[in-house]
């Protein structure tokens, strides 16, 4: 199993009632042909997040975003490009992470207008299998 | 309409990076001119940064992790040494390009190339080697076609 640290940083989201924006992650990760797929997971406990949505893509494409996933909190999801006996693929080649919350905010149990602010301190891992 | 009573939360629809440690489209592209202005490692001929910051992403609102400027203009120079290392050996310039293999190799070991481009696998260290050690350019051909 080889570990693609994201790193620790916090992911501090601002939650609308829509995708927030979508954020890049500075590092580039360089994987070998071979390397079968990544597993992305994240949990958190802010209550007004209902997915994170993550994505990989080529760092060296300024448009292409190749594939990304939607996990529902505390779960777990997958990359991929294509399926061979289930199996998510990859191909070699160098791939940034990019990511955005997806939240419904609900104040005194309607639809809340604008942008709402939390500090939300979730796991964001990702490892190639 | 509550349009009034939420004046302070729709400024920050304006600011999403508000409370964060997270940057603008506006912030990276600076990060972007500086790192370029600064650039740590030789350039191969002919080469010359995008004059602006080539984002992937043209949605206004999207944010950056810290040093992502840095880091576009990192991999716009790995894809143009790679190139330059390539065309080098492929019109038997072997030397010029095992020079270049080498100062790239370098790089990679400096801590501004490693926090950035995590290579657990160390592709590219691989495809440098067969390089500067036995002049096949077969490695990184792959890799650049791969990567393109």
């Amino acid at each position: 199993m080889v570990s693609l640290d994201s790193g620790s940083l916090p992911l501090h989201v601002l939650v609308n009632d829509g995708p927030n924006p979508i954020r890049y992650y500075t590092t580039i990760h360089r994987i070998r042909q071979g390397s079968p797929s990544i597993k992305a997971w994240a949990t958190t406990n802010a209550q007004f997040i209902t997915h994170l949505r993550f994505g990989l893509c080529t760092s060296t494409s300024t448009t292409q975003i190749t594939n990304t996933v939607q996990i529902p909190k505390g779960n777990t999801g997958y990359f991929g490009f294509s399926h061979s006996n289930g199996t998510p693929y990859i191909p070699q080649g160098q791939y940034r992470l990019l990511g955005r919350a997806v939240g419904t905010v609900i104040v005194n149990g309607e639809g809340a207008y604008g942008y709402r602010e939390i500090s939300w301190k979730g796991d964001l891992k990702y490892t190639a299998y | 309409m509550s349009g009034l009573t939420h004046g302070c939360i729709l400024s920050e629809r304006h600011n999403p990076v508000v409370g964060t440690n997270l940057q603008s489209v506006a912030a990276v592209e600076r990060e972007y001119l500086d790192a370029t202005a600064n650039f740590p490692f030789f350039l191969p001929p002919g080469f010359t940064f995008a004059p602006r910051a080539p984002l992937e992403d043209h949605e206004p609102n999207a944010i950056y992790e810290p040093r992502y400027g840095v880091s576009l203009a990192l991999s716009q120079w790995t894809t143009a040494v790679e190139q330059a290392i390539l065309t080098a050996g492929e019109s038997a310039r072997t030397e010029y390009a095992r020079d270049m293999a080498r100062q790239y190799l370098e790089a990679t070991r400096t801590r501004f190339f490693s926090e950035i481009v995590l290579d657990r696998d160390d592709i590219t260290g691989d495809f440098l080697r067969a390089v500067i050690e036995r002049g096949d350019f077969s490695e990184l051909r792959d890799w650049l076609s791969a990567s393109a």
